[in-house]
């Protein structure tokens, strides 16, 4: 569930049975953990990993063939994050970022109607 | 629970996605004011070249004003990648005809953006964009006028020539009294 107060530095924005996504206020950062691995996005890094995420297309792969069709790797320059991930956990990892932009959005939504001290 | 992503970047992801698809259309705008700028050339039409190479290097200006305005509201501006350029465009006055067409398309996509971005309350994308909306008015203005000319004087004799002669004459609306 969603904390409103600016307090809370840790806050799971998704979870699913495959891992979670949890928000830090202080560090001004997000959290995936999944597979037993637990990596750190800087805001920007975890927006352009959701996107690269969002422009795989999983029909196409999983009706593709040949060697590594199976495999994808995600991979950004300008961040240390490296991921193989199968086709089953990439739909894993879909199912949570989208959850976890779902509440960011809602965040969002709330920090503009609610805790704005412009309304 | 901050907002992180408004902290980071003023723009939503979908303007900025609409953003970085205008920073490709100007780009694209650019190179295809080159390759009439060559085709021209290659007419013979040393005005009409000039013209079209001036414009290349305008829309160039026009993509960066738009790819800095991405990076400086926090969001991620992408260099842009420009294919299928068309090399010729049929004769002298089709080239004419392609430019106008061409602005056209860059009007609704800049009328989308705003749009988009007053549906948004992003009063800030959308003030940015004034500056383009006069532009396209004035580039939509100026691209009928040079297209006139082909109805005005034809082409016949030594028609193309003289219009060649006559785009550099062509400029913007004038201003209106006391504005
Ligand atoms: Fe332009
Ligand atoms: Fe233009």
């Amino acid at each position: 569930m969603l904390i409103l107060s600016n307090k809370a530095a840790y806050v799971t924005l998704f979870q699913t049975e495959k891992g979670r996504v949890i928000q830090d206020d202080h560090a001004h950062q997000f959290i995936l953990e999944f597979g037993g691995k637990k990596s750190f996005f800087k805001v920007q890094e975890f927006l352009q990993f959701k996107k690269s995420i969002d422009n795989l297309n999983l029909q196409d792969l999983f009706l593709g063939e040949g060697p590594g069709v199976d495999i994808q790797i995600i991979h950004h320059t300008g961040s240390e994050h490296l991921f193989v991930f199968t086709l089953c956990e990439l739909i894993g990892i879909k199912e949570l970022l989208s959850g976890a932009a779902t509440m960011i959005e809602l965040n969002r939504i709330l920090n503009d109607r609610l805790l704005s001290i412009v309304f | 629970m901050k907002d992180l992503i408004r902290m980071k970047t003023s723009l939503s992801e979908e303007i900025e996605a609409l953003l970085n698809n205008q920073v490709k259309l100007e780009a694209k705008s650019s190179s295809i004011y080159l390759a009439m700028a060559s085709f021209c050339d290659q007419l013979g039409f040393e005005n009409s070249s000039e013209f079209f190479f001036e414009q290349a290097e305008e829309e160039r200006v026009h993509m960066l004003k738009i790819f800095k305005y991405i990076g400086d509201a926090g969001g991620n501006p992408v260099s842009p990648e420009v294919t299928d350029i068309p090399q010729e465009f049929g004769n002298f006055r089709g080239t004419y005809e392609s430019a106008l067409e061409q602005e056209i398309e860059v009007t609704k996509a800049i009328n989308k953006i705003v749009s988009a971005a007053y549906k948004e309350g992003d009063h800030a994308t959308a003030n940015f964009l004034q500056w383009f909306i006069s532009e396209q008015q004035e580039e939509e203005f100026t691209a009928r006028k040079r297209l006139e000319l082909f109805d005005v004087i034809g082409t016949d004799g030594i028609g193309s020539y003289m219009i060649d002669q006559k785009i550099p004459e062509i400029g913007p609306p004038p201003a209106e009294p006391g504005a």
